[in-house]
């Protein structure tokens, strides 16, 4: 049996290590400072993880290709909302052709110039450029991550999101159908998060009104349900 | 007269070897049980408080950390040399070298060779003179230093203040921002400033939901990305290569350099729990903490805040 000794330094010595990212002096996990730490953030570790466990289901009814970015970006994804061009994604291809394309923290233009914004995860048409507008998009995800995993999703982040479906015009059905295998209840405008939603499944006018899933309780050994 | 010979017999002497020369310690790890020898210790003071009777430990550096290999007692003061300073050249100031200066000898007896936890970075916890958590080092950077009765016997013993430790330890882990965030949120949730009167189970508690969510939570998050990487895309990718850019600083984060260490750290937690380590060291030794409570009483947490 490892000595208490041993086991402290080497837990220590660990974390110490998994705290910062290797090779950099960049701590891993942001500090909140006194904001509520029940609001659910943006996190880019987990927006990423939401985006491979897609790409992962979708590989069962398509061909799925990883489209490298340029330079720096070539197996690197931006930790940060981003333009489109030279960033790494992914192609799903069906019959021979190129079904759709799926981007992660893509910056997307709209009708309203003040509204662009950049979907976590943004399933785009074939044919979309490498400066997207929002008659690219076929739906749209968020995802949302919180360190308290009983919490809620706001209400702030419920109308936001409800906001974003509305400026890029995702309220009528897709303009394409997106055949997801395990997740088939995921087509949608989905709200992903770890933690609850915030609509409850006993009332979902307004989710739907606004073309909204809420993916809950999404996280590793976890089962996810979608209300909405 | 006879209290002042007594205190004066318990008085123990940290000597560390890197400064003051033992040879035997320079060609092997420890000093022979019941061996005996000489040092020198070089002083401006005519006298130094280290008498007949006196308990010593040797400390030997190692890399970064320091060794304490041996126990031991003062047999006999040697002679003492007077070696008088250089005269001071005309236009510049005294320095170490223009004073008077004396060599102090001494003989001492080897009692025992110390085996158990005998590492600072195994004490550092359990010993009150430490206080610079990033160096502990530091205090013990001379020729020699005096040393209590307690912590004396919590060196010769090898004896760990399991608790302190573990927090000590785990906090001093963190990055100072997580750190700082860490002690408001303590403040706010203790309602204190200087933690002297919260309990450290209290702390360690807190400190372990902290790094739970805030550190551990993102640890899982990257194990399973790794994992998806390697077992279901590494046919449409380079799954150990794919990481995240800071666009600003260009800095790159790689995915599976971080998730190994997670990997490693949740391994270690699956064979056996720190907390159940901890607890089983606590249980075994009920009074070691009880003893280490009562010399740490009102002792505020063992954070180091300036890095």
């Amino acid at each position: 049996m490892i000595e208490f000794i041993e086991h402290i330094n080497t837990y220590a010595s660990l974390l110490e290590s998994g705290a910062v990212w290797q090779n950099t002096t960049n701590i891993l996990a942001p500090v909140i400072g006194d904001e509520d730490n029940k609001q659910a953030t943006t996190d880019y570790i987990y927006e990423f993880y939401c985006f491979l466990r897609i790409v992962v289901d979708l590989k069962v009814n398509y061909i799925i290709e990883f489209k490298e970015g340029d330079g720096i970006y070539q197996y690197n994804f931006p930790r940060k909302a981003a333009n489109k061009k030279g960033k790494p994604r992914f192609h799903a291809w069906e019959n021979g052709k190129l079904a759709f394309q799926l981007c992660a923290g893509t910056m997307i233009n709209c009708e309203y110039d003040r509204e662009k914004n950049h979907p976590d995860i943004s399933f785009q048409l074939p044919e979309a450029s490498e400066n997207p507008s929002e008659e690219d998009l076929i739906i749209i995800m968020d995802a949302k991550f919180t360190e308290d995993p009983t919490a809620k999703l706001s209400k702030a982040e419920f109308y936001k999101f409800g906001g974003i479906t509305d400026v890029f015009n995702l309220r009528e059905t897709p303009k394409k159908a997106i055949r997801f295998d395990g997740f088939n209840d995921m087509f949608g405008n989905c709200l992903i998060t770890n933690a609850r939603s915030y609509a409850s499944s006993s009332d979902l006018k307004l989710s739907k009104r606004w073309a909204i899933k809420e993916v809950e309780n999404f996280f590793p050994g976890k089962k996810y349900a979608v209300i909405g | 007269m006879l209290c002042f010979k007594y205190r004066i017999g318990m008085a123990i002497i940290a000597v560390n070897t890197k400064y003051v020369y033992i040879p035997e310690l320079s060609i092997s790890q420890f000093l022979k049980d019941g061996s005996q020898g000489e040092f020198k210790i070089e002083s401006t003071e005519r006298n130094l408080p280290i008498d007949v009777g006196n308990n010593i430990v040797f400390i030997k550096p190692q890399l970064s950390d320091l060794v304490f290999t041996n126990s031991g007692t003062i047999q006999k003061i040697g002679k003492r040399d007077f070696l008088p300073g250089k005269p001071v050249e005309q236009g510049k100031t005294a320095a170490y070298e223009n004073k008077d200066k004396y060599h102090h000898h001494f003989n001492f007896k080897v009692e025992k060779t110390l085996h158990k936890n005998n590492r600072l970075s195994e004490l550092e916890y359990s010993l009150p003179v430490v206080e610079n958590y990033n160096k502990p080092e530091t205090h013990f950077q001379s020729q020699y230093r005096t040393l209590v009765t307690n912590d004396f016997e919590t060196i010769v013993n090898g004896w760990v203040y399991a608790t302190r430790t573990v927090f000590g330890k785990l906090i001093n882990a963190l990055p100072r921002p997580n750190k700082l965030e860490f002690m408001i949120e303590a403040m706010d949730h203790f309602r204190t400033i200087d933690f002297r009167n919260t309990s450290l189970l209290d702390g360690l508690e807190f400190l372990y939901h902290y790094i739970d969510k805030r550190i551990l939570s993102r640890g899982k998050l990257l194990v399973a990305t790794d994992k998806i990487l390697k077992s279901e895309l590494s046919n449409l990718l380079p799954a150990d290569q794919i990481g995240f850019v800071d666009p600003q600083t260009m800095t790159i984060f790689n995915i599976n350099d971080q998730a190994k260490i997670f990997n490693s750290l949740f391994k270690l937690e699956s064979e056996r729990s720190l907390k159940q380590s901890l607890q089983d060291a606590v249980e075994n030794n009920r009074g070691l903490e009880t003893r280490f409570q009562k010399i740490f009483k009102r002792r505020s947490w063992p954070v180091d805040l300036e890095k």
